[in-house]
């Protein structure tokens, strides 16, 4: 007995020392991700929170996906967009968890902006291949982000003020050792730099007529933990992020007036609840409940009418609101179990119930309305939309066995089904991966793995509007399926760490608007608007870090191919927009002085695809007709931007517990416009040529923060 | 001083926003070739040398000659070497004549001195089987729309199956013509007819769905071949394009006066060279059952040459084609050529670049057709014979 007890012990431990991150101790992170060799996925890159916060940050922001975006393996798409295409993936196919719990929409301001306010973070995992069993739902990648704990025993925080948004973040006991909280507020202030703007026009129009409008956006984190006892405890999660456009106008003459409106808002909320517990030295797990929503409503009024005694009434009146929501709730249990030394079991299962809902709500009224459609006085009103509900339950086992002569596998097996009220589909998706330990520095590994994506985000754009909208499967638009394998070697001589992996993943069941071009993606009976087809990617990626103290230097070099087919679009294969051939990172860190630090990442790739007429047919009188031979034919010129960040912390009082941070950001430092998009153009000589247009200049912005 | 630098600093980076380049790799000179295989029917070959649009290898034109193009049917080669190739402008066209049935594969390749030889196949779909059509006039009092029809097919429409249909309106007016010679009154018709378009079905709540597919349509030749740039030589109508998914099970309606239209959405856009056709866009806001305005009657000198207008009446000819699907894709990417403003912005798809010809560019698919019976209008009823007193008061006042 005794025994058994201390070869449990002796498992745990030694299990543990691969994977800590996956027991309650999160502290442990930072230590392991530069032991990178020691898990057995491919395509696993941890970042930890302090981490995110030190990268350049362009208008002076710490953001989490621009950071993601400098990862070998990964396209950016559109320059200072949150888009994020993972080997080969199209942008909606990345599985973003805030605390375990989906998050929907993941940026502000159409992609500007990511959601994940950095001040909160303590760490992220980020999967790019060699999925676990646990992870599904999604076919390209998954960011699994961690808020912090707050402080069990004192209070911390940080004020910062940027050039665009304030940050506070504050956390503590609430009950000394016992229960902590930790809170993260960020907002933008255009709006209220918009208001002496607005002030000053309307005053000079004597208030007639009178402007209003402004965007803000904001995201509020909140984390409460509660220890119960030595081996459990309790957590709460909250997060709410929204943005919100709105303008008006509104003029009044002595017997009329006219009033004008738009508005949009969208944003996501996720809260959950969640109890850790270890039952044994060989056991312990996480119980969760959650509920996620994301939406957002685009809308219009107008109002013209009379006066009289003051009063004012209608004479025409529309009001237009265009919406979309997904809506989530959700229970998962999730438990480790340590049976032996050469044995890692992660188990779970989760069921959770999507409410998806598009749609438009108009009324239309006033005399002059009626007067239009012959005389009904009491006007239009009405609503369409598509509402479809779906439950998805989902099991998991995975076992990560450590075998003889240094090898370890993790083998596992997820199943999952996903059932509307027209159709149930079911996905088994075995997930494999094999380390061996060549070496004490050494070690190669092989994995495979199968995703399915239920969802489609239905959208007419590439960028992220807040018109796009997230669905379900239906008969006609089925689930999205990807296989990938990928392999590698990864070395750790001396300071150096020294990582080549390749990959080659299919994609098929994927999706692709078809219609005319429109900001408004269909509301209802949206697969008629859309074509499928597949994908393929493969390549390689090299990831080079030296790392001595205050001094990291990394080096990142992508080789990729990304092919889609989509048979509506072109009856033979074709580059995908985000194929950037070769993709360069150059990341450093330096601390050269006492509260000094300078950081730098200098971005180079292979342009972006487009699609340019290829050819002319000249016709009668030298006009001609332009073909385009294929989609994305061409492509846009080479893309390179360095960013730099110099930071300057100065302890007030000389406690450490009192800095004042100042930091220089400075995106683009070399002022190279990159292409943005192109056109067919002729030179002075009468010959075609691609012409392409810059949007984005050198940003230099100041930010300054107090922690506490 | 300062408001120099700043605009200095404002022009240099409006100036260094435009970068040109080169994209002279991205193809090489290339055959255009359109044809449209019909069942019952011949066909065209269009064809076009393509110039790179950047220079590379290119030259003005590439005049066709005999035994440039080859076409197998059912992997038996026609006899082609006599072929002889009309020239429009840079666009040449061969007629290949013989009576092709749905079924029928169909290759054809053209080659020339110094480009790749363009080769596509197609294989003639079956003629639609319709077994029913309706024409009911529209009783929602908010609905402005018109007249519904429906056309039933003989079965459910299947995924992977596509449609088009073109819909003539044929109007019968009846004129009694007075003259002082006997007989004095005689009965006249006038007859006219033009091609429409039909809309959707054109309720509000389709409107707002913004389904843009539903107004997608291509001009169609009656000899098969779609053909945007011979449009002096053949007579077009509108076709709209349908997917499996725009029937319901077996039947397609929709209304044929919508008051609106897709292109009411665009009306402030260029929407570029749609393709002129030789038919006159109608206004679908009109009544359908008033006939297209007369000319003036010019007021008679002569009492010989008055004419009355005593009534209307009004059929509709309905063509139901079915499409092969790489015809359909062809199809819709040249009608979404006409919105690809966003896709030239990188923001959007690029959906407008279908082709099934290897080596080339362009189509060869599969069409095939039938025509309904004429379907009176609902009002449609026989003129009545003015009083004669009456007429003879108008002739002799």
């Amino acid at each position: 007995m005794l025994m058994a007890a201390v070869l449990g012990a002796a498992a745990v431990g030694h299990a543990q020392e691969v994977e800590k991150r996956d027991t309650l101790d999160t502290s442990y992170v930072t230590a392991v991700k530069e032991k990178m060799r020691n898990t057995t996925q491919t395509g696993l890159m941890r970042l930890d929170g302090n981490k995110l916060r030190s990268t350049v940050a362009a208008f002076g922001t710490p953001d989490l996906i621009k950071s993601l975006q400098m990862l070998p393996g990964v396209a950016a798409g559109n320059e200072l967009m949150s888009g994020l295409y993972v080997h080969g993936g199209d942008g909606n196919d990345n599985l973003f968890l805030l605390d375990g719990v989906p998050l929907y929409n993941v940026a502000h301001f159409g992609g500007f902006f990511s959601s994940f306010n950095t001040d909160v973070v303590e760490n992220l995992d980020f999967y790019k291949s060699g999925f676990p069993a646990r992870y599904g739902g999604r076919l390209s990648s998954v960011v699994d982000v961690e808020t912090s704990e707050g402080n069990m025993q004192e209070y911390h925080g940080n004020l910062s003020l940027g050039l665009i948004d304030g940050r506070i973040q504050v956390e503590g006991p609430i009950w000394k050792d016992h229960t902590s909280f930790n809170f993260g507020l960020r907002r933008s202030w255009l709006d209220v730099i918009t208001v002496p703007a607005l002030l000053y026009v309307n005053h000079e129009n004597h208030n007639n007529p009178k402007a209003h409008g402004g965007y803000a956006m904001w995201d509020l984190n909140a984390r409460v933990t509660h220890k119960l006892s030595k081996d459990s405890k309790l957590n709460a999660n909250f997060y709410w992020g929204d943005d919100n456009i709105n303008a008006g106008l509104k003029e009044k003459e002595s017997e009329s007036f006219m009033d004008l409106g738009v508005r949009t808002t969208w944003g996501s909320l996720t809260s959950s609840v969640s109890w850790e517990a270890k039952y044994s030295p060989k056991t312990n797990g996480k119980l969760m409940a959650y509920y996620t929503r994301s939406g957002s409503d685009i809308g219009y009024t107008f109002d013209i009418g009379s006066i009289a005694d003051g009063k004012e009434k209608s004479m025409l009146y529309f009001n237009d609101d265009n919406l979309c929501s997904v809506h989530d709730a959700g229970v998962k249990y999730d438990m480790d179990w340590y049976p032996n030394s050469s044995h890692h079991v992660r188990t779970g299962a989760t069921v959770a119930w999507h409410h998806y809902a598009t749609g438009r709500k108009y009324e239309q009224r006033g005399a002059l309305f009626a007067l239009m459609n012959e005389g009904e006085p009491e006007g239009d009103k009405n609503e369409i939309g598509d509402k479809y509900s779906a439950w998805e339950p989902a099991v998991y086992m995975e076992d990560e066995i450590f075998l003889a002569y240094n090898f370890t596998v993790n083998a596992g097996v997820r199943l999952s089904l996903f059932g509307t009220n027209k159709k149930t589909w079911g996905s088994i998706e075995p997930r494999a991966a094999l380390k061996w330990m060549i070496d004490n520095d050494i070690c190669a590994k092989l994995s495979y793995t199968r995703m399915s994506q239920y969802i489609h985000l239905v959208s007419a754009m590439y960028i992220d509007l807040p018109t796009n909208s997230w669905m379900p499967s239906t008969p006609e638009a089925g689930p999205m399926v990807s296989d990938q394998i990928a392999g590698g070697l990864y070395f750790t001589p001396g300071n150096f760490k020294i990582n080549l992996e390749g990959w080659y993943k299919t994609m098929d069941g994927m999706l692709a608007y078809n219609g005319a071009n429109a900001f408004y993606p269909p509301l209802v009976n949206w697969e008629k608007s859309f074509t499928s087809g597949s994908g393929k990617s493969y390549g390689m990626e090299f990831e080079t870090t030296y790392s001595i103290p205050k001094l990291e230097l990394s080096a990142y070099y992508t080789l990729c191919w990304s092919w889609r087919q989509f048979d509506a679009y072109y009856m033979f294969p074709f580059l995908d927009r985000n194929d950037n051939r070769h993709k360069v990172n150059l990341v450093g860190n330096w601390n050269f002085a006492k509260g000094w630090f300078v950081s730098f990442n200098w971005n180079w790739h292979t342009g972006n695809r487009i699609t340019l007429p290829s050819h002319v047919v000249m016709s009668d009188g030298g006009m001609f007709d332009t073909v385009y031979e294929a989609p994305f034919n061409a492509k846009l010129p080479d893309y390179h931007r360095l960013d730099l960040s110099v930071d300057y912390k100065w302890d007030i009082v000389e406690d450490g517990r009192h800095l004042l941070c100042f930091n220089l950001s400075i995106y683009n430092v070399y002022n190279h416009m990159n292409a943005s998009f192109a056109m067919l153009d002729q030179d002075e000589k009468g010959n075609y040529r691609g012409m392409a247009y810059g949007l984005v200049p050198i940003i230099p912005t100041l930010s300054v923060s107090y922690k506490f | 001083m300062k408001k120099f630098c700043i605009l200095f600093c404002l022009a240099a980076l409006v100036c260094s926003c435009e970068i040109p380049f080169a994209i002279d790799d991205i193809s090489d000179p290339r055959f255009l070739v359109e044809c449209v295989p019909a069942s019952g029917d011949s066909f065209y070959v269009m064809a076009a040398y393509a110039a790179p649009a950047y220079g590379k290898g290119r030259k003005d034109s590439h005049p066709f000659k005999k035994g440039d193009v080859e076409i197998t049917v059912n992997d038996k080669k026609l006899a082609t070497e006599s072929l002889q190739w009309t020239q429009n402008g840079n666009y040449y066209t061969t007629l290949v004549s013989g009576k092709f049935v749905p079924g029928d594969q169909v290759t054809v390749s053209v080659k020339g001195d110094g480009v790749h030889t363009a080769s596509g196949t197609t294989v003639i779909p079956p003629v639609p089987s319709i077994a029913s059509v309706s024409a009911t006039k529209n009783t929602d009092p908010k609905d402005t729309t018109g007249i519904k029809f429906s056309v039933k097919l003989a079965k459910p429409v299947a995924d992977g199956e596509y449609y088009g249909i073109c819909i003539s309106v044929l109007e019968e007016m009846y004129f009694v013509e007075l003259s002082m010679e006997p007989p004095f009154v005689k009965l006249d018709t006038t007859f006219y007819s033009f091609h429409t378009t039909p809309g959707q079905v054109a309720s509000m709540a389709d409107v707002n769905n913004m389904d843009l597919d539903a107004f997608a349509q291509v001009q169609y030749s009656y000899g098969g071949l779609i053909n945007r740039h011979m449009e002096e030589e053949y007579s077009y109508s509108p076709m709209v394009l349908l997917g499996s998914r725009q029937f319901t099970g077996d039947t397609y309606s929709f209304y044929l006066n919508s008051s609106f239209s897709f292109f009411d959405i665009f009306d402030d856009i260029d929407m570029g060279d749609t393709g002129d056709t030789d038919y006159e866009e109608p206004d679908y806001t009109e009544e359908p059952e008033e006939p297209e305005e007369p000319e003036e009657p010019e007021e008679p000198e002569e009492p010989e040459d008055y004419r009355i207008l005593i009534g209307t009446k009004t059929w509709y000819e309905i063509e139901v084609f079915r499409l092969s699907e790489e015809l359909y894709n062809y199809c819709k990417a040249q009608y979404l050529k006409d919105f690809d403003l966003l896709a030239n912005f990188g923001v959007s798809p690029p959906n407008f670049t279908y082709s099934n010809i290897l080596g080339g560019m362009g189509i060869v698919g599969g069409i095939s057709h039938v025509v309904t019976e004429r379907i009176p209008h609902p009002d449609n009823k026989e003129p009545e014979m003015p009083d004669l007193k009456d007429l003879l008061k108008e002739l002799f006042k």
